[in-house]
């Protein structure tokens, strides 16, 4: 069996509390950071075991181990992420939906739980508004798995959907109320950002080049992030008056010069090829 | 005047004249649209109308123009206008008339074709009166077809009301169409190229629209299509009569669009009309040079912008109403050039009157004044009306004209892209665009808020009610169950010093559950402290709320840890600024350095926004800049250095190091506490618990014992309909409920108390009772919440580890081993005295040990066992009392027998041990007799076994006296069957063996008696038996048993007779073969009757007898008495009588013998008297007991007596006491005459 699980142990107040436990003090085993877990009693902390939430971090490189007695770290993405963590839970979920969204591209692959997460927010996306059908997902997944990847026995299940849920609801403001799924009317200037660097960088643009708006990047973008064409061009236009960005028309059509990065290594960057 | 007075006095609307104005004042009519015409500025779109219209007419296409619009657009103007046109293009041209029928509309035809052709007056009056005739005529044909009203008496009124204008019918439309073309053809012939009618405001013609005015519209409107005059029809009307005669009459609509003449003039005001209208109006009333520029070109530029949109303005009557305020202003004492800012202040002030109905522009400008930002700027607010002017946009150069550009500019700067945009040609309102209107509400809002934003807002009075507002509710989120959010917050409310206090109760980790808050909210340089004196809180905390940009964020703990001390620096500078996805925010908050304060103040402007009423869009956009907003404040109010400073390790920010801040200030406060509610439904799990509580056993209520049953059982006892998933239901009452088996269909659960109940009972035993409060206080103290408290004082009492009794708690009784052990001694003792009793019983009787028991759970065991033995004593208690009332009945019974005395033992073969028998039953008859009585009166004072014994012994006794009776009987029957025997003296074998027989029973008898004494009393019934056989057999020797009866009979007579001298007199009773008995019972009484009657005349005779001695009555007085001493032993047949032989007694005898040898020495009776006496004694003798009759005592006596002698012997004998003499009076009936039955001797 392969698996295309994404784990559903794994959700927003779970990574908010694990990555402000690991960043508050080393922690050398799975029991002490259950033990810390309980101190601040945290939501963590009522598991039996931690394993698979540091699992579900180690799976989203947020956290490294370089043995298997060696004390659990955050990796700089994971530093910077409990560093959000801390201050703005909001932007810290649209971040790990990123992540999961960007772990794995058609042009380099990846990890395959990523491509189950993109695939399942893709498909709503497509198909919004729509009402969220579990087991209609699984079995979407599961053949698209089984043609994409040429194999047979995928591991995905309903739980796989949960984890998945679970970051979708986070979102802010919401794509999904009740069981309706609906593309988003705005989103955190940043996230479009990080998104056009990296349809930049998968596209192969060296840096400094600006990105073309055209429709392929434009969906692919409102793809991502869950949002609406309309949505788009409101942060585009945000990010270029907050300096973001430089945007640019031309006989070619419009172009974005993208001047920063907020958060690096949460998705494909072009200068860290 | 002026021509700016005639501009100034123009009315705004032109009213349309009616059709009796057309034909009355035809001339004023004429005059007064001319001057309209004369400031009339035809729009390019109307010209066309106008052109193909008249070339219509002219062409004999008999058209039908329509212009559409609602009020203020000119329709009536644009009719006007029209007319003037027509006019001049050689047409006859009827002017817009109001009319609201079709005769109406005929009468101002025929008014005004009389105004302008006089000459023809009388072709057209005898046109209007055929109208007249010809539809009055028909109608009243139809009235007196359908409703049989004489034809004179309806055309009389039908023509009047036609005349007045008042009827329409279906047919008066055919009528208009004759006299239409009549008076087209006048026209013609009065030199016009054709006619042309207009109808203005065509509402008032259609009126309600009913059936009978559509008819005869749609034949007026399909009979000018098949006509083809040179006439034309021109009608206005708004929309909302467009679209009745399209809802309604579709067709009549599209046949009067079919001539391609059908306008609608709302958008047929372009920008330039208002400045051609002031061109028009210079040149119709001769303006000179200053007064031409009463309104400058940018005003003009400006209004017609305002003009073209119909949302803004009511188009040209905008217009007129904005010329006519400028020709006004200039035409004051003051001459003012009317400027763009004139106009909006017009609009401000409503001198303006048409501002397109919805007041947009007034509304925008009046809400954007009112912000500080144009309040503290003359110029910006001037610059904001005149950008305002200009719905298009207003250039900067037009600005620079009115020194405004610096301003216009600022604006620019500071506003665009939430409250100005930049057009093509200048700067706009952003909410006045059409198009091209930003959608994004939030930025306007900001930019809104920015506007507004001053020190005071910053730094208001109200810091601390917004801290309440807005912040406390995060903080402390509205209560969703026990273990998550609190309630109260809303009741914080302000107090008398300022401070806004109350108290919270909720959860904000589920480890400290149901928390209670006192909370105040006050400002930091207030004296004033969270009152202390709140009873029953958790903790008061305080939050102090510091203003001054300095200050700093800090926590204390006071040293009681019960009071904590938040002071919240919200005015001071953060340094991260807006940071992630909210940080383009800070744009828009620019030049304000970033605060909590600030951002407090924009989110409470931000939460006055109706968000019910935005797009989803906006909304949705908004409420995520709030929460990011929220969250941000939070972050920074409460980030985690500001608890290490008070000792209190977080890593959270915001509302969860508050939780983690709780947590642990709650941790090291109440480091021992285990909370009860642990999960949301636990106050309902706990209620479940106590009713299962109530219905196990104590041992079980203390863990002592598990409750064991089936699946179903044990779940139904917790209420859970179904036992599937119950093992999971256990775990929600944690360290209470223990699920000790759940396998196949059994299951077994154990109750355990909480430790907190454990201590509580200990220390209720400590003190030997404590008051609730106490208690509650205690563990509120150990960290319970108060409603945690209380359930645990419930349970130890359901759990009967404690007994309330009001406002005290007592501990229940726990018996030491001594008492447990001595208790269960006594409850053997009582099993003992029932007897066997059941296992169940017998095992809660065993003996307790310890080690393996609770003492209250033996104590229970032993209340069990003792109401089991209890119930069995009152069941074995009413059976002796049954047994009490049984034995009573039974002695009772007997008591009669044990009051008699016991017949005396016969005499014969068995008297001897019969009689030792009586003695011995007499003994114990005298035994008896005294308990017997006692038991009787009061049966409670015996014993069972005394009852027991008495019953048996006085049963005994009973049996034995009655077989003792049975004896004496048979005694006394064998006595007399043998007697019986022997008297016979025939010698039969019957007899004889009869004889044998009862010697050998008597024998018998005798033996059992002797050898068997009381013992073999039970014989008796053998030996009775035998005995009635005997005398059977007996009985049926009938000849032998009459003969010795009658023998015995005669001799007896005989002796009797010997004895007193006398005759036999005595009287033989017949034998009765069945009843020998009887028979000898009888003649022994007949003989003792006669002896004593005998006697009795032998004292009457020694009584009578006078003449003796008194030595002899000495002597006959003895004999008296002597003889009355016989005559009461006669009285007794057995004294006087042998029993056996039936002969006197031989003393008897001799007695009577002496007797009367005593009295025969004493006297010599006559003969005659003693027969008389003899034959008295005879008679007397017969007589039975009871009353006779003396006539029959005389018949008896046969009248050898005489009566008086008779009478005399009665009497003495009554005398002597020895009859009683009855005198009875018969009833007349009855009465006898016996004179003649016994004659007198």
């Amino acid at each position: 069996m392969t698996t295309f699980h994404v784990r559903h142990d794994f959700n927003p107040k779970v990574a908010r509390e694990a990555l402000l436990l690991l960043k508050s003090a080393p922690i050398a085993t799975e029991q002490d950071f259950l033990a810390l877990a309980r101190s601040y009693d945290f939501e963590l902390g009522r598991r039996q075991s931690l394993t698979k939430v540091v699992a579900s971090l180690r799976d989203l490189g947020l956290l490294q181990r370089s043995e298997r007695r060696a004390p659990l770290t955050l990796t700089p993405l994971g530093q910077y992420l409990a560093e959000i963590a801390l201050r703005d839970e909001l932007l810290l979920a649209e971040f790990i939906h990123l992540r999961y969204c960007w772990l794995w591209t058609p042009e380099a692959g990846g990890e395959r739980f990523s491509w189950a997460y993109q695939t399942v927010a893709g498909w709503l996306w497509e198909e919004a508004p729509t009402s969220i059908e579990s087991d209609r997902l699984v079995a979407t997944i599961i053949a698209e798995a089984e043609k994409r990847f040429a194999i047979k026995g995928v591991s995905f299940s309903s739980a796989s959907i949960l984890g998945i849920m679970y970051w979708l609801r986070a979102l802010s403001p919401p794509c999904i109320v009740g069981d309706m799924f609906r593309r988003r009317t705005a989103c955190a200037p940043e996230t479009l950002l990080i998104t056009l660097e990296a349809l930049a960088t998968v596209k192969g643009l060296p840096p400094g080049v600006a990105v073309r708006l055209d429709a392929e990047t434009r969906r692919r973008a409102c793809r991502t992030l869950l949002i609406d064409s309309e949505t788009f061009d409101e942060t585009i236009a945000q990010l270029e008056e907050l300096g973001h960005l430089i945007r640019r028309t031309s006989d070619s059509g419009e172009s974005v010069l993208l001047l920063d990065i907020p958060v690096p290594w949460l998705a494909p960057q072009r200068d860290q090829q | 005047m002026s021509g700016l007075l005639a501009i100034a006095a123009k009315a705004a609307i032109i009213p349309t004249f009616n059709a009796r104005a057309l034909r009355d004042t035809s001339a004023d009519v004429h005059d007064t649209y001319t001057w309209h015409v004369n400031t009339y500025v035809e729009q390019p779109a109307l010209t066309a109308l106008r052109l193909s219209f008249v070339n219509a007419v002219l062409q004999s296409k008999t058209p039908k123009a329509c212009l559409v619009a609602p009020f203020g657009y000119g329709k009536t103007a644009s009719a006007i206008g029209l007319w003037h046109a027509c006019e001049q293009a050689g047409l006859l041209v009827v002017p817009p008339v109001a009319c609201g029928s079709f005769t109406e509309l005929a009468l101002a035809i025929y008014g005004w074709l009389t105004f302008v052709l006089p000459e023809s007056a009388a072709l057209l009056h005898e046109a209007h009166d055929r109208f007249l005739t010809n539809s009055a005529e028909s109608l009243a044909r139809h009235d007196e077809r359908i409703f049989g009203i004489p034809f004179d008496q309806a055309i009389t009124a039908i023509r009047d009301k036609l005349e007045r204008g008042y009827l329409d019918f279906d047919d008066v439309s055919v009528n208009l169409l004759a006299f239409i073309e009549q008076a087209t053809a006048i026209a013609q012939r009065a030199g016009y190229k054709g006619l042309v009618v207009m109808i203005d405001e065509f509402q008032q013609f259609l009126g309600n629209a009913h059936k009978g005015v559509l008819i005869a519209l749609r034949q007026l409107v399909w009979g000018l299509r098949v006509r083809k005059l040179p006439f034309g029809l021109v009608l206005t009307m708004d929309p909302d009569t467009e679209r009745t005669l399209a809802d309604r009459a579709g067709d009549i609509l599209h046949r009067i669009k079919d001539d391609g003449l059908y306008l609608d003039i709302r958008h047929i005001y372009d920008r330039d009309f208002p400045a051609r209208l002031w061109q028009q109006y210079t040149s119709a009333l001769a303006l000179n040079a200053e007064e031409q520029h009463a309104i400058d070109r940018p005003t003009l530029e400006a209004l017609g912008q305002l003009c073209e949109r119909d949302d803004l303005s009511n188009g040209p009557r905008t217009v007129i109403n904005v010329l006519q305020r400028a020709a006004a202003q200039w035409s004051s004492e003051r001459p003012t050039r009317y400027t763009p800012i004139h106009l909006i202040d017009d609009f401000l002030n409503g001198t303006i009157r048409f501002d397109g109905d919805r007041g947009i522009v007034p509304a925008l400008v009046s809400e954007l004044l009112s912000f500080p930002y144009f309040q503290r700027s003359g110029e910006r607010a001037a610059a904001l009306k005149l950008i305002a002017a200009f719905p298009r946009g207003c250039p900067e150069q037009v600005a620079e004209r009115y020194g405004l550009g610096q301003a216009w500019r600022q604006l620019n700067d500071d506003l665009r892209g939430e409250i100005v945009t930049e057009t093509e040609e200048g700067l706009a309102l952003i909410e006045l665009q059409r198009v091209g209107r930003p959608a994004n509400r939030l930025n306007i809002l900001l930019r809104r808020y920015w506007m507004q934003i001053t020190d005071q807002q910053l730094f208001a009075e109200d810091a601390v009610k917004v801290f309440r507002d807005l912040v406390l509710p995060l903080l402390f989120p509205a209560k969703v169950h026990d273990l998550n959010g609190w309630r109260g917050v809303s009741e914080i409310e302000l107090m008398a010093d300022n401070t806004y206090a109350g108290i919270i109760e909720g959860t904000s980790s589920p480890a400290f559950p149901l928390r209670r808050i006192a909370i105040a909210v006050r400002r930091a340089d207030s004296a004033a402290e969270l009152r202390s004196t709140i009873d029953d809180v958790d903790l008061y905390l305080e939050f102090a709320i510091d203003v001054r940009p300095e200050a700093e964020s800090s926590v204390i703990i006071h040293s009681d840890s019960s009071h904590v001390l938040i002071t919240l620096a919200v005015n001071r500078t953060t340094e991260r600024g807006l940071s992630g996805s909210i940080s383009w925010i800070a744009h828009y908050l620019n030049p304000h350095p970033i605060s909590p304060a600030v951002v407090l103040s924009l989110l409470r402007y931000l939460e006055r926004e109706q968000l019910d009423t935005l797009p989803e869009r906006d909304r949705t956009r908004i409420e995520d800049t709030l929460s990011r907003l929220r969250e941000w404040l939070l972050s920074e109010l409460f980030p985690p250095p500001l608890f290490t400073a008070a000792g209190v390790q977080v890593i959270s920010s915001g509302v969860s190091a508050l939780k983690e801040f709780f947590f642990q200030f709650f941790t090291q406060r109440w480091p021992n506490y285990q909370g009860l509610a642990q999960v949301q439904t636990w106050s309902t799990l706990l209620a479940t618990y106590q009713c299962v509580l109530g219905r196990v056993t104590p041992a079980a209520r203390v863990g002592q014992e598990p409750v064991t049953g089936s699946k179903g059982e044990i779940a139904a006892l917790f209420e859970q309909t179904r036992h599937a998933g119950f093992d999971k239901f256990v775990r929600q009452y944690g360290s209470l409920l223990q699920l000790e088996l759940w396998q196949g269909d059994q299951a077994a659960v154990r109750l355990l108390p909480h430790p907190a109940e454990i201590r509580i009972v200990e220390q209720v035993r400590r003190h030997g009772d404590c008051a609730v409060r106490t208690i509650y206080a205690g563990l509120r103290q150990e960290g319970f919440a108060a409603a945690e408290a209380e359930q645990i004082i419930s349970l130890a009492v359901a759990r009967g580890l404690l007994r309330r009794d009001g406002t005290r708690l007592t501990p229940t009784h726990t018996p030491t081993e001594l008492e447990i052990d001595t208790r269960l001694r006594e409850l053997t003792k009582r099993v003992q005295t029932l007897g066997a009793i059941a296992t169940q019983l017998s095992a809660l009787l065993r003996p307790f040990d310890p080690a393996t028991e609770h003492a209250v759970a033996a104590a229970w065991r032993l209340d069990q066992a003792e109401q089991q033995i209890s119930a069995l004593e009152q069941q074995a208690a009413a059976a002796m009392q049954a047994h009490r009332a049984s034995s009573r009945r039974q002695v009772m019974q007997h008591l009669p027998q044990l009051e008699q005395e016991l017949p005396e033992a016969p005499s014969g073969p068995v008297h001897k041990h019969l009689a030792a028998a009586r003695k011995m039953l007499n003994r114990e008859r005298d035994k008896l007799k005294e308990p017997a009585e006692a038991f009787v009166a009061d049966p409670a004072k015996f014993s069972p076994s005394e009852i027991e014994t008495l019953v048996s012994e006085i049963e005994t006794w009973a049996n034995t006296a009655r077989y003792y009776a049975d004896w004496v009987q048979f005694g006394r029957d064998l006595v007399w069957l043998q007697e019986a025997l022997s008297r016979i003296e025939e010698r039969t074998h019957t007899i004889e063996e009869l004889r044998d027989q009862c010697d050998r029973l008597s024998r018998e008898a005798r033996a059992v008696a002797a050898e068997r004494g009381l013992k073999g009393f039970a014989e008796i019934d053998r030996l009775r038996a035998q005995l009635i056989g005997l005398r059977r057999r007996f009985r049926e020797i009938v000849s032998e048993r009459r003969a010795t009866y009658e023998r015995i009979a005669a001799t007896i007579t005989e002796t009797v007779a010997h004895l007193f001298d006398l005759p036999p007199a005595v009287q033989i009773p017949a034998y009765q073969a069945d009843n020998e008995e009887q028979s000898y019972r009888l003649l022994r009484q007949s003989v003792t009757t006669t002896i004593r009657r005998t006697l009795a005349l032998l004292d009457v005779g020694l009584a009578g007898n006078q003449q003796i001695s008194a030595e002899d009555k000495k002597t006959v007085a003895t004999l008296r008495r002597q003889i009355r001493s016989l005559m009461r032993l006669s009285r007794d047949p057995d004294q006087l009588f042998n029993d056996s032989l039936l002969s006197l007694r031989p003393n008897i005898a001799k007695q009577i013998r002496t007797l009367r040898e005593q009295i025969a020495t004493i006297t010599s009776p006559s003969s005659a008297t003693t027969r008389t006496r003899f034959n008295l004694v005879e008679a007397l003798a017969v007589l039975r007991s009871g009353p006779a009759d003396v006539a029959t005592l005389l018949e008896r006596m046969n009248d050898k007596v005489s009566r008086a002698e008779l009478l005399n012997d009665l009497l003495s004998l009554y005398k002597q006491g020895q009859l009683r003499l009855i005198v009875d009076l018969p009833e007349p009936e009855d009465a006898k005459d016996y004179s003649k039955q016994v004659p007198t001797p």
